[in-house]
């Protein structure tokens, strides 16, 4: 049973903060809301009977679209004004080896949705994308370096000075081995802590890690700071037989399916340790809703979700008081930091992938390029692995063609 | 020692969106006035290699100059 909201009483006693009655920081059952017939036809009723509690916005996809209906305005204002609006970027494309005018251009307009609509944080997700312009494909992961870390830290400052909100980022689902695996969440933990980041933890995920480099929930919880984590996502995905390793299947994260049953799971028992969780998203394409069957399994799945934090055990939440994920500074280099080298190296990947005739040819290339023996650990990517790169590099080659 | 008392006010966790604005989403989701966020609807996209400037007059969703921003196709999930 949710509690309703209320006062909390705050006592500043000299250099002491003391709280005299619990705060309701109370974690909000969350759509991924945004311009989709498909997805709002289906979430529809949900609005109505008042249960979508927070919504979350990609802001950043909506640039090709004009004559915005002022109704999908006006659901994106009351969600803003009871600040219950949360905005995920796409394609910003963080670790990107050279700075862009896409990249100038994605934090102007930033800018100017934050002035539009009041954000309760914004987050974006770990990677580059593939594509010409390093904005039309998908996110892909990087060499885990001194490197990549300082871009990183570079672009999430300024993406937090252009919003002045917290700032989050996601965990990638896409893995080249289980040694990437192993060292995503501190790399995590390592980009935001100069920006008193927050970390999304997207469970599905995990579930795709779990099964695509035999690893337990259990073990992948070892190696993410869960105290960071203010938001997590659940979606569904697909499985893709391998064709280059015998009886193996590769999870994807598509988020064109219902959220497997082992995900739900996952979200009971990682609640109670995430102490500053405000959000849960529900993810879902609507490539994926056109049936009744699917849309009436998303509306269950999010009945589930809700069912899930509404009884989850939140010992450890209380007398915790919530975290500002907020600088009292916000900093930024006078100058974006590149790094021509990686950039280089993210044209030649880039390149090898997309214009890929097969698996052993991209394989043969990459061992004879300047990715063999260098940071990039071409020679511990599992082959599973880059065949499936291979073939989402070459679905979002030129962008959505829906 | 100065003692200051706040009083904080949290929201009810319910979200009540006004009629009005259900059955304008209602009509408009019928009538298809939406989009699928990925797809490149022709009545809705400005030209491919479209990057808006201040002076641009395509239409944005928010702000004076309508249409700043940068042209790209999207794919706000389900990347993988």
């Amino acid at each position: 049973m949710k509690e309703p909201g209320g006062l909390v009483v705050l006592v500043v006693w000299g250099n002491k903060n003391i709280l005299m009655s619990k705060p309701n920081n109370k974690i909000l059952s969350t759509i991924a809301c945004n311009l989709d017939t498909e997805v709002l036809a289906t979430a529809l009723p949900l609005f109505q009977g008042e249960e979508v509690e927070a919504i979350e916005w990609s802001f950043d996809t909506l640039h090709q679209t004009r004559n915005i209906p002022s109704w999908f305005t006006e659901l994106l204002s009351s969600y803003s004004k009871a600040e219950r609006l949360i905005g995920h970027g796409v394609f910003f494309s963080i670790f990107s080896g050279r700075w862009t005018e896409d990249q100038e251009y994605w934090l102007k307009h930033l800018r100017k949705v934050c002035n539009a609509f009041y954000f309760d944080h914004i987050t974006e997700h770990f990677g580059f994308m593939t594509g010409a312009d390093f904005h039309k494909g998908a996110p892909v992961p990087i060499p885990l370096t001194r490197t990549t870390l300082a871009i990183g830290v570079d672009r999430l400052q300024r993406i937090q000075e252009a919003c002045r909100r917290p700032v989050g980022l996601e965990n990638l689902a896409f893995s080249y081995s289980l040694d990437d695996v192993k060292r995503h969440g501190e790399f995590l933990h390592r980009l935001i802590q100069p920006i008193d980041g927050f970390i999304i933890l997207d469970l599905h995920n995990l579930y795709c890690h779990m099964h695509n480099f035999d690893i337990s929930f259990d073990d992948i919880l070892q190696l993410y700071h869960l105290e960071e984590v203010r938001e997590i996502h659940i979606s569904g995905g697909t499985w893709e037989p391998s064709t280059v390793e015998e009886n193996k299947r590769v999870r994807r994260d598509t988020h064109d399916e219902a959220v497997p049953e082992l995900v739900f799971d996952m979200l009971e028992k990682i609640i109670p340790m995430c102490p500053q969780l405000r959000y849960v998203v529900l993810e879902q394409i609507g490539s994926g809703l056109k049936e009744q069957a699917s849309k009436l399994a998303f509306r269950t799945d999010f009945q589930k979700m809700n069912n899930i934090i509404a009884r989850a055990d939140l010992t450890q939440h209380q007398n915790q008081i919530p975290k500002a994920f907020l600088p009292t500074i916000f900093r930024k280099n006078n100058l974006p930091l590149q790094n021509e080298d990686l950039h280089q190296e993210q044209l030649l990947l880039c390149s090898i992938l997309e214009n890929a005739k097969d698996y052993e040819s991209v394989s043969r290339e990459l061992s004879q390029s300047n990715l063999a023996r260098s940071e990039w650990k071409i020679e511990q990517w599992e082959p599973r692995m880059l065949e499936t790169l291979i073939a989402i590099t070459k679905k979002w080659k030129d962008g959505f063609q829906g | 020692m100065t003692m200051i008392v706040f009083l904080l006010n949290i929201k009810s966790e319910n979200m009540k969106l006004s009629k009005s604005l259900l059955q304008a989403m209602a009509v408009g989701i019928t009538l298809g006035v939406a989009t699928t966020s990925c797809s490149k609807s022709e009545e809705y996209i400005i030209e491919e290699d479209h990057i808006c400037k201040t002076e641009c007059e395509v239409e944005c969703i928010v702000g004076e100059n309508k249409g700043e921003g940068a042209g790209w196709s999207c794919g706000p999930c389900g990347m993988g």
